[in-house]
């Protein structure tokens, strides 16, 4: 089963860049732990659909996805840089992942002791047009679709960007307001606002975590910014809805911590003041006259 | 001492990238049969032999390290490090479950350093008098540790400003001088610009500080700041005030700044 990919065909022509070898090796890395002390990789499809409900899932902020996909058959593209596994015969496992915005992908064989065979880099779906299956043909669909998409909505995500870099340059820095002294160190101590016309900037500190409380057996444990954005939300008295639209990390190596928080939209002129609440406290910043 | 920065071929960095993850695929799949990666100098001596293995029988170009070091982190977990170019490397951690994490890479820095008993008595001379410079300077750079906030001081409005001063963030041994400025869009080639003007690419103006009572400040804590289009930044000083001052002058290249210190 291992020469099945003969089929499809690999562009020599093709220059995968390293990046996406190296992910997928990474990728191959996840179902070979999750074999644990299994002698071989699965070779029918509840077995590898078993083995994918095993893998470790890594950091939670970039999921991975994993399917299964049928020994022989075209590739499948879902749009969603998946992680195709298929058996590959002799107890190997045949890991592919697809760049959906190019309708490519690269694969290799993986052997149940680690070792893996040539990489194969697949153009589209590796055969003619006229041997397109409904799928395939479905796949390639949706893929000129999201790229339609894609294309009508670049306009607007550059509009999009523009106003979020350009919303707290200088042009639209209104004042500062201090936070009154006194807070207790012992938890998140505002140090001062700026008032934008295009929001607003909650400059605060929080005291840093100790060295055990930074240590962590799960390698994508984030404590140290856990600790810098805790919870915080703003009131006006005016009922305005601030939205949180930017966090910064001014200062990780210090002690205590100082971060920022900006939000939208700005705070009315009409506002007397602004009430910061965190989790476990609360300051009232009087604004006073504008 | 001189130094100059190198760029490191891109292939090599490939090259080590893909071994090391060759190297981790093989190790894993020894490890999952005992349940763990074994001990250390087993571990350290299979990775440079996989290595080896891998890279067609070729022994590692690095007199000093392996193609591919491993070291164990604990009975389930491993480092691995990849050497390329010079000073380079790129570094993995690997978890018995497949999870690689903490992923880096490094690049070296080459210098040259010129060896003491190579200077004249003038040279010798002029180094420890510059040295001794920058153990003062960095005495004073270290002298605020930000450790015990007391307040802040909003500055006034300084409608049209280009390096608009935000606050003051008073400590017991300094304060950080907040300020903002807009920056424009990087257009520097990576490729085309010198180590000189990497370092020089942009740099955050230039702040002095004085009171009403003549207090020498200087800037301590170190400083950060950065930003897409505006940047905002924060630059500390020592000593902290004195309690009596009344006036903090800020300039940061126009017109100074007062805040007015007194609560």
């Amino acid at each position: 089963m291992c020469g099945h990919s003969a089929r499809l065909a690999i562009t020599s022509e093709m220059a995968p860049a390293s990046i996406e070898r190296r992910e997928l090796l990474e990728m191959a890395l996840r179902p070979l732990g999750a074999l644990g002390a299994g002698a071989e990789f699965p070779q029918d499809e509840a077995g590898i659909e078993a083995l994918i409900g095993r893998l470790a899932e890594g950091r939670p902020s970039e999921p991975k996805r994993f399917a299964h996909e049928d020994h022989g058959q075209l590739p499948r593209y879902d749009g969603e840089r998946t992680t195709w596994l298929s058996p590959a015969g002799d107890g190997a496992l045949r890991v592919r992942q697809e760049h959906p915005w190019d309708l490519t992908s690269e694969a290799v064989v993986l052997r149940p002791d680690g070792r893996i065979g040539e990489f194969e880099s697949i153009d589209g779906f590796g055969v003619p047009d006229s041997e397109l299956t409904d799928q395939a043909l479905a796949d390639r669909a949706a893929h000129k679709r999201r790229a339609r998409k894609l294309a009508e909505q670049e306009q607007e995500l550059e509009q999009q960007l523009e106003e979020e870099q350009a919303r707290f340059r200088t042009g639209n820095l209104i004042r500062t307001v201090a936070a009154p002294p006194g807070q207790a160190p012992t938890g998140p101590a505002v140090a001062y606002v700026a008032l934008y016309k295009t929001g607003v900037m909650i400059n605060y500190l929080v005291p840093r975590p100790s060295d055990e409380e930074l240590e962590s057996d799960d390698p994508f444990a984030e404590p140290l910014t856990e600790a810098m954005f805790p919870s915080l939300e703003i009131k006006d008295g005016l009922g305005t809805e601030f939205k949180s639209v930017d966090v910064d990390c001014v200062d990780e190596n210090s002690s205590p911590l100082r971060a920022r928080v900006s939000f939208v939209p700005a705070v009315p002129t009409a506002a007397r003041s602004l009430r910061i609440s965190f989790a476990t406290t609360a300051v009232e910043i009087e604004l006073g006259a504008p | 001492m001189s130094s100059h920065f190198e760029s490191q071929p891109d292939d090599a960095q490939e090259a080590a990238g893909i071994l090391l993850l060759r190297v981790a695929l093989a190790l894993l799949g020894e490890a999952r049969l005992r349940g763990n990666f074994g001990d250390n100098t087993d571990l350290a001596e299979r990775a440079a032999a996989l290595a080896t293995e891998f890279a067609g029988g070729v022994p590692s170009p690095y007199p000093k390290h392996p193609a591919i070091e491993g070291s164990l982190l604990r009975p389930d977990r491993i480092s691995l490090s990849a050497p390329f170019g010079e000073g380079g490397s790129i570094v993995e951690s690997l978890d018995l479950d497949g999870i690689l994490f903490d992923g880096g890479t490094a690049f070296g820095v080459t210098y040259k350093q010129v060896e003491p008993n190579e200077m004249n008595p003038e040279e010798r001379a002029d180094l420890e008098r510059r040295q001794a410079k920058w153990r003062v300077e960095q005495e004073r750079r270290q002298r605020f540790t930000a450790s015990g906030f007391v307040r802040s001081v909003a500055a006034p409005s300084q409608p049209g400003a280009t390096v608009p001063i935000l606050a003051v963030e008073l400590f017991e041994d300094g304060f950080y001088v907040e300020f903002t400025y807009d920056t424009e869009p990087p257009t520097f080639d990576l490729d085309e610009m010198t180590a000189e003007q990497f370092l020089a690419r942009e740099k955050d103006p230039e702040i002095t500080v004085e009171d009403d009572l003549g207090t020498e400040y200087f800037e301590s804590g170190g400083g950060c700041g950065g930003g897409v289009r505006v940047s905002h930044s924060s630059r500390g000083f020592a000593p902290a005030p004195p309690p009596n001052a009344r006036i903090l002058r800020i300039t940061a290249g126009g017109a100074p700044v007062e805040l007015d210190l007194q609560p």
